[in-house]
């Protein structure tokens, strides 16, 4: 399980309503909807995973469905750390 | 084993652990291949309540390189559902299975075939909702479990033949001996046995795998669905494919309190490969062991030097010290193991063994490489192609070969005259074995697909 063999580890993991990380996820590789296009977000029904990978410059991997984006977002990091806290 | 927990990650996986793999001219059916893919390694019979299954979460592969370049040309995919009738029961079953859809069968399990090409591109469905049998319980729940089992044979269609389920394992070995510093009982009075002499004489093996069970994937496909357009013949580098098989799970998973399950989420990645056996067992160090599960051949070059220098032929010398003084030699002289290299990563090159070839070209990949035109063996010898059987492992693998002593003979030198006349085997390469064969083995194997054995049955196993 390669990403969850991060979980323990330095990393934090969260599971997320897909909406709780819509709102500020202002991230440089965050996967975008074209123009003219609809956003698709994740399927209500499916856990979004969340892995911190380091919580200090907010490097993040989220999992849905079959796919994964990594994310930079220290803000959106700290809250979530900040949440299970 | 084979391949049986052998690495550090996998070996706390087991529905995931690819244990063996098995890829031969099917003798009933000579216009077809035979591919097996065994997982969850060292079932014991009677592990009920819970009786072993495939992981719903598991993505399970066998794949077909038949050009050479070590990437996947056709992938067959086994996707495994569970279906439960009645979660008030603490029982696998309520009475007598008799059937595949016994409403007495509680826990059942069925599973979807898809065939990809390479490249990406999308698949083919070839099944789905297709049945396994249950495990082999006993006289009151699995009744006539051969007749379940033939039941869960299924035909797909042009030709094509699918089983996934439990069955006796085909694989002997005896590990309790040779994971025991190296000791193979036929021999063990000349091992150095650390001084403590412990072993005054030599002893016959003890298969540690009997009565024990695995489950298989398995599939029969012709021989022209596998191989490039126009393969032609024994000589004909076309005839030749590479196979492998992979497990992946998704990237992440958490544990749900709530529902006491676990909940994953994200791309599937690989976490287990099987090409060669004992490869990754005997071969891979233990540092690089859990990446090389990961990765696909072509990415092998990078673990040539294990293939090259291998750490068991450093360790024979020393643990049966003047047994092996050529391999010594060998080995003192740095030369690189060309013959295991060729036999494990390139496949043999025509004019090596007479009538024979089973090369891919040169890109360095761990597969199990079958020449495709070579018909079964009518008088088949467990050795292989050190037995004269060019139909038998390294070229392909068929369930009775006897692996562990074709690669302990060649790890031991007897290949290395092959590509290097200058060298002369020691007299104890050509002898070694961990002293158990086909006979090892209690379930008879069987002259039809699957091939492998009626799984043996809770109730009567261990006896």
């Amino acid at each position: 399980l390669c990403g969850a063999a991060g979980l323990a580890g330095a990393g934090l993991a969260a599971t997320a309503m897909a909406g709780a990380l819509a709102a500020p996820a202002a991230a440089a590789s965050a996967p975008r909807a074209r123009p003219g296009q609809a956003a698709r977000g994740p399927d209500p029904a499916e856990p979004v995973i969340v892995h911190i990978r380091d919580l200090r410059s907010g490097e993040m991997d989220v999992f849905a469905g079959e796919t994964t984006a990594r994310l930079r977002d220290p803000g959106l990091a700290a809250r979530l750390a900040h949440a299970v806290r | 084993m084979s391949s049986h927990r052998e690495a550090p990650e996998i070996s706390m996986d087991p529905v995931a652990d690819s244990t063996d793999l098995y890829a031969f001219v099917s003798p009933d059916r000579p216009d077809t291949v035979t591919l097996i893919a065994n997982y969850i390694p060292l079932q014991a019979p009677a592990g009920g309540p819970n009786f072993y299954q495939f992981g719903d979460d598991v993505r399970y592969a066998i794949h077909i390189d038949n050009d050479g370049d070590g990437k996947a040309d056709i992938t067959y995919r086994f996707t495994f559902q569970t279906r439960l009738r009645n979660p008030e029961t603490f029982l696998y079953n309520t009475g007598p299975i008799t059937a595949l859809n016994s409403p007495n069968w509680n826990t059942r399990q069925f599973y979807s075939v898809d065939r990809f090409p390479g490249g990406g591109s999308a698949g083919a469905e070839l099944g789905k909702n297709l049945a396994c049998p249950p495990c082999n319980i006993g006289p009151l729940s699995t009744p006539d479990y051969g007749k379940l089992a033939a039941a869960a044979v299924h035909d797909l269609g042009r030709g094509v033949r699918v089983f996934a389920g439990q069955r006796a394992e085909g694989f002997y070995v005896d590990l309790g001996a040779i994971f025991d510093l190296g000791d193979l009982r036929p021999f063990e009075n000349l091992h150095n046995q650390y001084g403590m002499n412990v072993f005054s004489g030599p002893a016959p093996g003890v298969n540690a795998t009997n009565q024990l069970n695995v489950h298989s994937i398995a599939i029969q496909v012709p021989i022209r669905e596998l191989v490039r357009n126009g393969a032609s013949g024994e000589a004909d580098p076309k005839s030749v494919i590479g196979v492998w098989t992979t497990a992946s799970r998704q990237a992440a998973s958490v544990f749900d309190t709530e529902t006491g399950k676990t909940v994953s989420s994200g791309p599937f990645r690989q976490v287990s490969r099987l090409g060669n056996p004992l490869i990754n067992e005997v071969i891979i160090a233990l540092g690089d062991k859990d990446r090389w599960n990961a990765l696909p051949p072509v990415d092998d070059k990078q673990f040539a030097h294990y293939y090259a220098h291998p750490g068991l032929a450093a360790a024979l010398p020393s643990l049966y010290p003047g047994v092996f003084p050529h391999l010594a030699a060998l080995v003192k002289s740095g030369k690189a193991r060309a013959d295991l290299e060729a036999i494990l990563l390139t496949g043999i090159p025509s004019g090596i063994i007479p009538g024979f070839q089973n090369s891919t070209g040169p890109v360095l990949s761990d597969m199990l490489r079958l020449n495709t035109a070579i018909p079964p063996s009518g008088n088949p010898n467990i050795l292989g192609l050190l037995g004269g059987d060019l139909a038998g492992f390294p070229n392909g693998r068929r369930v009775f070969d006897d692996i562990v002593t074709v690669e302990l003979r060649a790890v031991a030198g007897v290949t290395f005259a092959l590509v290097d006349p200058s060298f002369t085997p020691d007299s104890a390469a050509s002898a070694v074995t961990d002293g158990l064969t086909n006979a090892s083995v209690k379930a008879p194997y069987l002259t039809t697909f699957p091939y492998l054995g009626v799984p043996y049955s809770g109730f009567d196993n261990p006896s």
